[in-house]
């Protein structure tokens, strides 16, 4: 049985797990003394948050939607699909600035 | 109460000792002491000379916050730079035409012509008359010994007399020697003062047996408390024979100079000199301690390219070379035995020690240089990794580098949220890239010829045998300092920082550099402007991933 709640819930649980991969590159990424590995977290992240727009979505369709055979159903996955999507990416976000603050000396901080 | 510091460097390798000195001060040798140290030379444009002042007034300037009114900083402790240094400068002016030589000076204008005859009698006793009597002493005293100790005593005296009855009218460094014994009359029997000179060449050799009977005389030329030679001030000094030759003078030169040092003679000169200080009851009287330093290994050779052998001035820039750490390390020595210790010497002791060696390849090991052999290589390997850090990966050592160097270490702790080192400006971290340039290595403008700095002259010096640190940590050319690991420069691995497995040494070192609580500055460290926080904060970070068990 396919609901909404499956799309936030899944969009959910791509956001958690494209943070910690976010977190993880940042902290593969050496410190160099010319500074670019600033930029190159930075990039990472925001690569990361819109893959996990993406990645969301994409699992969301394939997954779900694509099981869906009555057309108001469908209408209503896809609004939420579309909610969950923004909804992941601002949580994403969020959680990195809050991570960034937290990790006020570390390699996260460059996130911000 | 504690004893103060005075170091005096007489000559140009007196002043190649001291160049040691001030680098084992920068890594911090010193803790929590202020030393005055005086430069004392006949040859006020010698290269060498020029250099140490150069870096002490570089020294100074690092310790400094405000960089247009440089008042050395503060006394820290267990940190880099960590002793306060005082500077002053004196030279025997020789500039002058109708003082310039023996004959000219001895030239008495009061005296009657039958003084004259009697004077230039006795002075024909001692001193060849065509050639000794008659050379310029713009340059030094040439190894004419006998010369130079008479005419030093003479310069000390005549300086501190100047000064004395005529301030408006003295000379600067006239002025400066004044400063000097007012501070070291002012200590009295608190004072410690070690010499650096050599006793085979000129300067230094005339000055050692002299300097303490010059000073103590020159005090009472100043009036008020005297400095006594019994019960006074206590003398160390080393007593360092020859290491160094030159290219013997062609004759052309040597018609032309009348007298020139040659390096032949310095054998000789120095088994002299030590059968001197071995019988002579006013050394014994007057110093406390007297480190023999001598060189078993191939003389270093300071002739230039074209083999000729400049007798002094600005062109006299000899590379530095491991006996003159020696003496920088005997002063060391000196200045860190306990007052009941050096209370209770009554006649000069002698010290010397030996290096290990192995097939004639010298292995020097850090506890030859210093008793505290582990505490002398963590703080000398962490300056040296900071020099590595400041200057290969941060690329300092290219002159010129915009951006580069201490600016975009300090970047790098602005970038992680550490304001802490954000007034220091760019001039000021210009200041600790060139200091670290004369401590290690610079890449020349011209092309990418690497010009070894004071660790790397040194390194150099000692050939084929085996220094304090891994061969990888010394460059070679402009292409080895790209390669360059600054935690990797130990022989024995356990004290090279980790090495993640996904990443590399630098990362490490920034990452708990800037993340560790330990390593922020400390208030025992007793650091107070910027860039003393700034740098102790480094060298926390650096001794924190050394891992030395002090």
């Amino acid at each position: 049985m396919v609901n909404v709640s499956s799309a936030y819930i899944l969009a959910i649980i791509v956001c958690a797990v494209m943070f910690i991969i976010s977190a993880v590159v940042a902290n593969l990424i050496s410190f160099k003394p010319d500074m670019s590995d600033v930029a190159q977290r930075k990039v990472w992240f925001w690569v990361l948050g819109v893959l996990n727009v993406v990645v969301g979505l994409g699992l969301n369709y394939g997954i779900f939607f694509t099981k869906i055979h009555a057309h108001s159903k469908q209408n209503d996955f896809l609004t939420a699909m579309a909610i969950a999507a923004a909804v992941s990416f601002i949580l994403y976000v969020v959680a990195g600035f809050i991570a960034a603050k937290i990790s006020k000396t570390g390699k996260l901080s460059n996130w911000f | 109460m504690k004893d103060q510091l005075f170091v005096i460097a007489i000559g140009g390798t007196g002043m190649r000792c001291l160049e040691s000195f001030v680098h084992l001060c920068a890594i911090g040798m010193f803790d929590n002491e202020e030393i005055n140290i005086l430069t004392l030379d006949t040859d006020q444009g010698n290269g060498n000379k020029a250099r140490v002042e150069n870096l002490i007034d570089l020294y100074r300037k690092v310790k400094s916050d405000d960089s247009q009114q440089v008042d050395g900083g503060d006394k820290n402790t267990n940190t880099f730079f960590s002793a306060k240094l005082n500077l002053y400068k004196f030279f025997t002016n020789y500039s002058n035409d109708n003082a310039n030589t023996y004959q000219k000076l001895s030239n008495v204008s009061t005296a009657s012509v039958e003084q004259r005859e009697e004077d230039k009698e006795l002075s024909d006793l001692f001193f060849q008359d065509d050639t000794v009597q008659t050379f310029n002493l713009e340059h030094g005293y040439r190894a004419q010994t006998h010369l130079g100790s008479m005419l030093m005593y003479h310069a000390i005296l005549q300086a501190v007399r100047n000064a004395t009855t005529n301030k408006d009218k003295a000379h600067d460094e006239e002025k400066a020697l004044l400063s000097f014994l007012t501070l070291l009359v002012q200590a009295g029997q608190q004072a410690r003062v070690f010499i650096f000179g050599s006793v085979f060449g000129g300067t230094g050799a005339s000055s050692i047996p002299v300097i303490p009977r010059a000073l103590a005389d020159a005090s009472k030329i100043m009036g008020g408390n005297q400095l006594s030679l019994e019960n006074g001030a206590k003398f160390g000094s080393t007593l360092l024979t020859e290491y160094f030759t030159f290219a013997s003078p062609d004759r052309s030169k040597l018609q032309k100079e009348g007298v020139i040092a040659s390096a032949d003679n310095f054998a000789i000169n120095s088994q002299a000199a030590l059968q001197f200080y071995q019988d002579d009851p006013t050394v014994k009287k007057c110093y406390k301690r007297l480190y023999l330093v001598g060189w078993p290994l191939k003389d270093e050779d300071f002739s230039e390219d074209n083999g000729q052998s400049p007798t002094g001035g600005a062109e006299q820039k000899n590379p530095c070379h491991v006996v003159e750490l020696m003496c920088a390390c005997a002063a060391y020595d000196f200045f860190t035995l306990s007052s009941d210790t050096i209370d209770n010497i009554k006649s000069a002791e002698y010290r010397y020690r030996c290096i290990e060696t192995v097939n004639n390849v010298l292995k020097f090991k850090a506890s030859d240089f210093v008793d505290r052999g582990e505490f002398f290589l963590n703080k000398l390997g962490a300056f040296f990794s900071l020099a590595h850090i400041i200057l290969a990966k941060h690329q300092a050592a290219w002159i010129g580098t915009k951006n580069g160097g201490t600016k975009s270490l300090l970047d790098r702790f602005s970038t992680q949220n550490i304001k802490d080192y954000s007034t220091i400006t760019d001039e000021q971290a210009g200041e600790i890239d060139e200091y670290m340039r004369m401590f290690a290595y610079s890449v020349s403008s011209k092309g990418d010829v690497i010009v070894p700095g004071w660790l790397c002259q040194v390194n150099n010096s000692v050939g084929s045998s085996e220094f304090l640190f891994a061969p990888s940590a010394f460059p070679h050319s402009a292409k080895d300092i790209q390669k360059i690991d600054p935690g990797a420069i130990f022989i024995d691995n356990s004290h090279n920082w980790e090495n993640p497995l996904l990443s590399n040494r630098y990362d490490y070192f920034i990452k708990h550099t800037i993340t560790d609580s330990n390593s922020r500055p400390k208030s025992e460290q007793n650091v107070k402007t910027t860039k003393e926080r700034f740098l102790a904060h480094l060298f926390n970070g650096i001794t924190i991933a050394q891992k030395f068990k002090i």
